[in-house]
């Protein structure tokens, strides 16, 4: 068959896959701290059985197949908005708040916090967020937290925020605004050069912009392929099953 | 089938409860005691196709895996207890709390409410109660022959009958605060139920512990900002409108797979 056909196929199936990540990035353009995710590209290059390189052009095009290897994780964070809310908490700087969920220590930057029944502070779904002596527990009253996470409840000190800076390369995203570290991966302290900001939000670093370019560059892609893959299987094929093999 | 085309769906569902959030916010800009909602989003699973650090050869890992994130949902509707605006009345039975604390009514069935609604007037009994009818708790009741009832920042209530000057206590107004107020369900006509999210209520005098002090001749507009909002509506139409380009590209390319064979 021709390997023509094989290429465009394994371009097809590397758009849809740009598609299913550019989906989600949009579909998460209103989650508090989300970073979009981007695809990687690779090429292939198929050797013949006998293994020889392609000695043209033609067959070097021919030969090629394109992989989506690896979905990314882009390692910018979003604006800053004020929101007024006093458990609403902006990180500026490297740094993530350090969450005790059910299955261990995870990750986030989404700081939409709350109070639970018992005063503890935790996540909007329940997950406690750590502070450096374990979870917080904030009595009723004024909560000041300060730029280097200190919380105060009426001028009483009631604890201070973890703010861990792993490497963004080494967080895995879980779903729920969660993100785990890789095995082996560890969490250093933020540096001093990262500041919580009380009654604000970070939005989604997401790009309408971005997102929409790419959208309409994997559509395009994608279509070329196709027509790529239809000349093929019903012009040229087809032409060669019906007419040249006429008798 | 296309994961994208759930994904982008997930997305305008999202946005949908976010307009719907906005529109119920918008519609009670002049609900007395109304403190504004905010939806809260999070991402979905994501589908893991090759686990970071797989091998790309011998001696080298790809540094990232391929996860494939399938959506957005909602986590949470939570109401903000921010202060609103305080509007003056000059009428007696119109009290605002000046920080932390909710009234406390007792329903038809008993059962005791919480609201910071504090519109309140007098039945024909001379109690004190909501604009529902149902009684502020602990009951009050305004003897009568009264010509001046004044409500001190601490909760005494004093009536004035004509013949005195200083008047008589006939009784005090407590309030109730709550660790996590938005733990509270809203059941409507202003009133919320504790839930075991919001812990059990404490009760205090006002201006005491932490409890806000009350304010006579005064009414709590609501805390929603009109200007807030429509920025907020606009930028979940937009994304709403993103999504339904993903929805739209998606269904494209499954026409032109469709369309391949002839």
């Amino acid at each position: 068959m021709d390997s023509v056909l094989y290429t465009a196929a394994s371009g097809m199936i590397a758009r849809q896959r740009d598609l299913d990540v550019i989906a989600n990035n949009l579909a998460n353009a209103s989650v508090s701290g989300y970073r979009p995710d981007g695809t990687f590209y690779e090429i292939w290059r198929r050797t013949e059985g006998n293994g020889r390189a392609a000695t043209s052009a033609r067959e070097t095009a021919a030969n090629t197949e394109v992989h989506v290897p690896a979905v990314y994780t882009l390692d910018k964070p979003g604006a800053i908005v004020a929101t007024g809310a006093p458990l609403d908490l902006a990180i500026e700087g490297d740094g993530w708040f350090v969450v005790q969920a059910k299955s261990g220590i995870r990750y986030t930057r989404g700081g939409a916090l709350r109070t639970a029944a018992d005063g503890t502070l935790v996540t909007p779904d329940g997950s406690p967020v750590l502070g450096d002596a374990g979870p917080i527990t904030i009595p009723r009253g004024q909560v000041v937290i300060g730029a280097d996470g200190r919380i105060e409840v009426d001028g009483a000190a009631v604890g201070t925020l973890r703010i861990a800076a792993p490497k963004g390369a080494d967080l895995l995203k879980e779903g729920a605004n969660l993100y785990r570290l890789l095995p082996g991966a560890g969490e250093q302290p933020a540096g001093t050069d990262v500041f919580i900001r009380q009654g604000s939000l970070e939005q989604p670093a997401v790009s309408p912009v971005e997102e929409l370019v790419k959208l309409v560059a994997a559509q395009r892609a994608f279509e070329q392929h196709a027509k790529t893959v239809s000349l093929i299987m019903n012009e040229i094929d087809l032409k060669a099953v019906n007419e040249i093999a006429q008798p | 089938m296309q994961r994208a085309l759930w994904t982008a769906a997930s997305g305008m569902v999202a946005q949908q409860l976010n307009v719907d959030t906005i529109a119920n916010n918008l519609a009670n800009v002049n609900t007395t005691g109304f403190k504004r909602s905010r939806a809260r989003f999070q991402d979905l699973l994501y589908q893991t196709l090759r686990a970071p650090g797989a091998s790309s050869s011998q001696r080298s890992q790809y540094p990232a895996g391929v996860q494939l994130g399938l959506g957005t949902r909602a986590a949470a509707v939570e109401k903000l207890y921010s202060q609103g605006d305080f509007k003056k009345t000059d009428n007696s039975l119109d009290l605002v709390i000046q920080g932390d604390g909710f009234f406390k009514v007792t329903l038809p069935s008993g059962e005791t409410s919480y609201t910071r609604d504090g519109a309140f007037a007098l039945s024909r009994d001379g109690q004190i109660v909501n604009a529902e009818g149902y009684p502020l708790e602990p009951a009050i009741t305004i003897p009568q022959g009264t010509v001046k009832i004044e409500v001190g920042s601490d909760g005494t209530v004093t009536a004035i009958t004509g013949a005195q000057t200083s008047g008589t206590q006939v009784g005090s107004i407590e309030l109730a605060s709550f660790v996590n107020p938005s733990g509270l369900r809203a059941t409507g006509q202003n009133l919320l139920m504790p839930t075991d999210a919001s812990g059990d209520a404490t009760l205090g005098t006002p201006g005491q512990n932490g409890i806000g002090a009350l304010g006579q001749g005064f009414l709590e507009v609501s805390n929603v900002s009109v200007v807030n909002e429509l920025v907020e509506m606009i930028a979940a139409q937009r994304a709403y409108e993103l999504n339904s380009r993903a929805v739209k590209v998606s269904d494209d390319m499954l026409s032109q797979l469709n369309a391949l064979i002839r």
